[in-house]
């Protein structure tokens, strides 16, 4: 029988823990508790923990270490650069040019942080099997609890890719609760406990509180750059300012001895939780200047390095007031019941004084070791998912019921472990335009306005159309009862359709959020201005943003509900591209004649129902067909470098199946082609064209064939064929799986499979799209939020 | 007997035996531990030894070329060190403690961590230069990583 795992993904260590009767880690093969995160290649072979680090000073490029700072993030993230700031390993934007994700360079190829942490978790799988003499099918991961929704999906993703049926993403602070034990209280009891995890990279701390064996999150807060390997970092540096100031001797220079030092100085930092004073002794290892050796000797008393860690511990101890002050109205440290010390540096004497000081010594538990507890935890709700559970009297039972189902017994039996499973860590809102806005010199402007409208101004005004209106906010909880819904107004009379672009995060401008999802909601004729549209977001049992509804209040039943899937790089490409597409169209409007602009306009629309129902296949169909039609006035030798630099655009949409160096050629083609394009040489376009349409000539048949997969698509909806389309599209995404996994035979198999049903779609049809007025789309009308 | 006594009986005999079986799986998982605890802390003592160990071969090694012209008191000590050393080194090697080889004088993932570079352009990149510190098998898992110089071009 398959296995149930716990997984603690870490940023510097992975651990693996199952309930067997008790809870216990499984060792890697390495025989170790803990499994480094750190991912490197050698010869072609991936080596992933203490092996990818033994060989990271030959190839440091190629060791991907902390690739949990990634997860969901994009290249433009904040964290993303402060990281590409200090990594030895290259940190780029995906060939194909969005900037909402990122990509990691190792061996030559680019991978993404989901690959790179599945990789990981293919490991602490494949190592647990071993230990276990079993298959492991089923696992729960943790993630910090700040980790917003795309972050989770990545992670979920990873553990998917790496072969595990993920039961839950599980938020740490709530698995260390669990493996505590703390929600073992009495019906009338409802504890308030505070988790305090100080890592070896990051730190956090949360708030819940405990109702009835369920878990209320009430705060999150934390400082993902503040942890013990600045601890080690410190006592190093004490060490090489005593070898410098009694031997003369620069030893960092020393790679040999900095790697003993850096050993020494963790053993330093654990023997001083629990002794006064401890040598650290180095013996022969450095030479003087006449070749005698040097043994480095000295004590290092706890006060000293307390005093040198002390900055540290109040930061930590500032940001467990701010959470306790923002968890709810008038909550104090005295209404703590209990804290809980996660991490290892939460060992530190210092660290439980400041918090015994705080909170006192009596609300203190560390009786789980802070290294393991969130994989303990991890464990024993993954044992509880798929739990059979035996009565007293030894009856065996689904690990859902509360009784007994034996006939004549109904001996109670454990009590349930209700999650409610976090807070978000980010709001949750839409880009709105301002009432109104003012500009540097105080006047009022509308806001749709891009310059001041007062006689003799004229300011540049920013920020009016780009307004984050939070839906959800941070701090809620989920899974949510009913939806959070929030009134906002159409910005304009007789508009065509709505534009509802959604982010998460806290920056008041929008577009400095991160990017989820656009919904579009088409309007029906003569809709007012002013006229109320309501917002509805839906989470999760995981916290993620899973359905949004737009609905228009006007007694009409104008409405449209999307599921918001993640599996969506290319949606969100699309989306982009739709978005450029609308700004191109706009500048050229009066250039066009009224059928084109009609056939663009229920092309358009077609592109965004797709998307609203998660259709890539088909939005990419009709955004290359848009992009054609607004070119029309264009001569053919434009028009058709165009079509090839959109086709090969499509065709970097699959940039894994190509060859890094292939990739780059034909981006570097694409690009070339669109300058000659641009400076109207033609001669210079004809010969770029011949060179990308050589290249493009080149491409491995798995991309040909998920073209041509796509184009049937595109050509099956125009026919109105909407089941084969359907049909088809299904089997694209079959086909890119089995692609992704590396299996090119199941991928063809399957496109032999559907062979029939390709002959029935045929060639292109003569059917076209319906004819409808003109564009005019906005972002709706925030609520009354003043001027900005 | 009648017919529900033995029944009871037979009821009562089934459940103290599985009873019996949940007891045993738990002192074998404790044993199990037990066990693993004891292994772990002899490894750690090992360990401990071989720093001891390390410390002695680096101090010889920084010796040997001066000894030559040192005087017959200083080699009587250094002497009486050396048969220290040897008796740690037979400890060491009592206790199943084996040296890691490297044979083809390439660094291996899992037997060698590589601490420093060099060029060497006549020679493949992961050629071992050095050993800083030797490695050791024990028990048929590696005890300690040896840590190498090696060639990076």
């Amino acid at each position: 029988m398959s296995k149930c795992i716990g997984i603690d993904l870490g940023t510097t260590n992975s651990v693996a823990a199952i309930r067997e009767g008790a809870v216990h880690v499984l060792q890697n093969m390495e025989s170790q508790d803990l499994t480094r995160s750190v991912v490197g290649e050698h010869k072609g072979k991936v080596l992933v923990g203490q092996m990818a680090l033994d060989r990271q000073l030959l190839a440091p490029a190629d060791t991907i270490e902390s690739i949990k700072r990634l997860m969901g993030r994009g290249y433009r993230d904040t964290a993303v650069q402060r990281l590409k700031e200090t990594a030895p390993f290259q940190i780029v934007e995906p060939t194909d040019g969005t900037d909402d994700d990122v990509r990691v360079v190792m061996g030559g190829k680019q991978y993404s942080p989901i690959e790179v942490s599945s990789m990981i978790l293919k490991k602490v799988k494949e190592d647990a099997e071993k230990r276990l003499g079993d298959s492991v099918e089923f696992a729960v991961i943790t993630v910090p609890a700040y980790f917003t929704d795309k972050q989770k999906d990545a992670t979920r993703k990873a553990g998917r890719m790496a072969g595990l049926k993920v039961q839950k993403i599980l938020e740490e602070p709530t698995a260390a609760a669990i493996a505590f034990g703390v929600d073992n209280v009495g019906a009338d009891d409802s504890p308030t406990v505070l988790v305090y995890d100080l890592g070896g990279g990051t730190f956090d701390v949360s708030i819940m509180a405990i109702v009835g064996g369920s878990f209320v999150p009430l705060n999150i807060e934390g400082d993902m750059w503040l942890g013990g390997d600045d601890f080690d970092r410190k006592i190093m540096d004490h060490v090489l300012l005593h070898i410098s100031t009694v031997h003369g001797i620069n030893a960092a220079s020393d790679p040999r001895f900095m790697v003993e030092l850096k050993k020494k100085a963790e053993q330093a930092k654990r023997a001083l939780s629990t002794m006064n004073r401890t040598d650290i002794i180095i013996p022969g290892m450095l030479k003087d200047d006449d070749g005698n050796l040097i043994s480095v000797e000295l004590e290092l008393a706890r006060s000293d390095f307390e005093g040198m860690i002390a900055k540290d511990v109040a930061r930590s101890m500032e940001i467990v007031q701010t959470a306790i002050r923002n968890a709810g109205e008038s909550m104090t440290a005295d209404q703590i019941d209990l804290v809980l010390l996660v991490g290892g540096s939460s060992y530190i004497p210092l660290v439980q004084k400041s918090l015994a000081d705080l909170f006192g010594r009596e609300k203190l538990r560390m009786d789980v070791d802070p290294m393991k507890c969130v994989a303990f935890g991890a464990a024993i709700v993954s044992h509880k998912w798929n739990e059979k559970v035996e009565c007293e009297k030894g009856h065996v039972n689904p690990g859902k019921n509360s009784v007994c189902e034996v006939p004549g017994c109904g001996a109670p039996l454990n009590s349930e472990i209700t999650i409610a499973d976090g807070v978000t860590g980010m709001p949750y809102g839409i880009r709105t335009r301002a009432e109104k806005i003012t500009c540097p010199k105080g006047h009022e402007n509308p806001g749709k306005n891009r310059r001041c409208s007062v006689d003799g101004c004229g300011e540049g005004l920013v920020g009016g159309d780009d307004c984050f209106e939070e839906i959800i906010e941070k701090g809620t909880s989920f899974p949510m009862e009913k939806p959070k819904t929030k009134r906002f107004w159409t910005p304009a009379a007789n508009l065509k359709r709505l534009c509802v672009p959604i982010y998460a995060g806290s920056n008041p401008v929008a577009s400095r959020n991160e990017m989820q999802a656009t919904v579009w909601l088409e309007l029906p004729d003569h809709v007012a201005e002013a006229t109320p549209v309501d917002v509805a977001f839906s989470l999760d049992e995981d916290g993620v943003l899973r359905e949004v509804l737009v609905a228009l209040m006007d007694g009409s039943g104008t409405k449209v509900k999307s599921m918001i899937g993640r599996g969506g790089e290319l949606r969100d490409r699309l989306e982009r591209k739709l978005e450029e597409l609308r700004k191109r169209k706009e500048e050229a409007r009066g250039t066009l004649d009224a059928s084109v602009e009609g056939q663009w306009e229920a092309l358009y629309g077609q592109a965004a129902r797709a998307l609203n129902a998660n259709d890539a296949a088909t939005a990419a169909s009709c955004a290359a067909q848009m992009d054609g039609l607004v070119q029309s006035k264009e001569p053919e030798w434009k028009l058709k470098a165009m079509g090839l630099c959109n086709w090969t655009e499509m065709v970097l949409d699959y940039s894994y199946l190509l060859d890094p160096p292939k990739t780059e050629q034909l981006k570097k083609l694409t690009r070339e082609l669109r300058a000659c394009i641009e400076r109207d040489d033609e001669e210079a376009t004809a010969r770029k064209f011949k060179e990308l349409d050589a290249a493009t000539d080149e491409l491995p048949g798995s991309v040909q064939m998920l073209m041509f997969l796509l184009q049937k698509v595109g050509l099956a909806r125009r026919k109105g064929m909407v089941v084969e389309a359907e049909q088809v599209l299904n089997v694209l995404h079959e086909v890119e799986a089995a692609f992704r996994a590396n299996d090119f035979s199941r991928g063809k198999a399957k496109l032999e499979s559907i062979d029939a049903l390709l002959k029935k779609i045929g060639g292109p049809g003569d059917s076209g799209p319906d004819s409808t007025g003109p564009i005019n789309q906005d972002f709706l009308q925030g609520g009354k939020s003043g001027s900005r | 007997m009648d017919h529900l006594a033995v029944t009871e009986r037979w009821t009562a005999i089934g459940e103290s035996t599985i009873g019996l079986m949940r007891r045993v799986d738990q002192l074998q998982r404790d044993l199990n531990t037990t066990e693993e605890r004891a292994r772990k802390e002899k490894a750690q003592l090992l360990l401990d030894l071989l720093e001891v160990f390390d410390s002695f071969e680096r101090v010889f090694a920084n010796i040997a070329p001066r000894l030559e012209g040192a005087e017959k008191q200083a080699k009587i000590w250094v002497g009486n060190f050396r048969s220290v050393r040897r008796l740690l080194e037979n400890l060491l090697k009592a206790n199943g403690v084996a040296a890691i080889d490297s044979p083809d004088g390439i660094a291996v993932p899992g037997l060698h961590t590589i601490v420093e570079t060099r060029e060497q352009a006549d020679m493949e990149d992961g050629t071992i230069l050095e050993e800083m510190q030797r490695g050791y098998f024990w028990q048929g898992n590696v005890l300690r990583k040896a840590l190498v110089v090696a060639v990076k071009n």
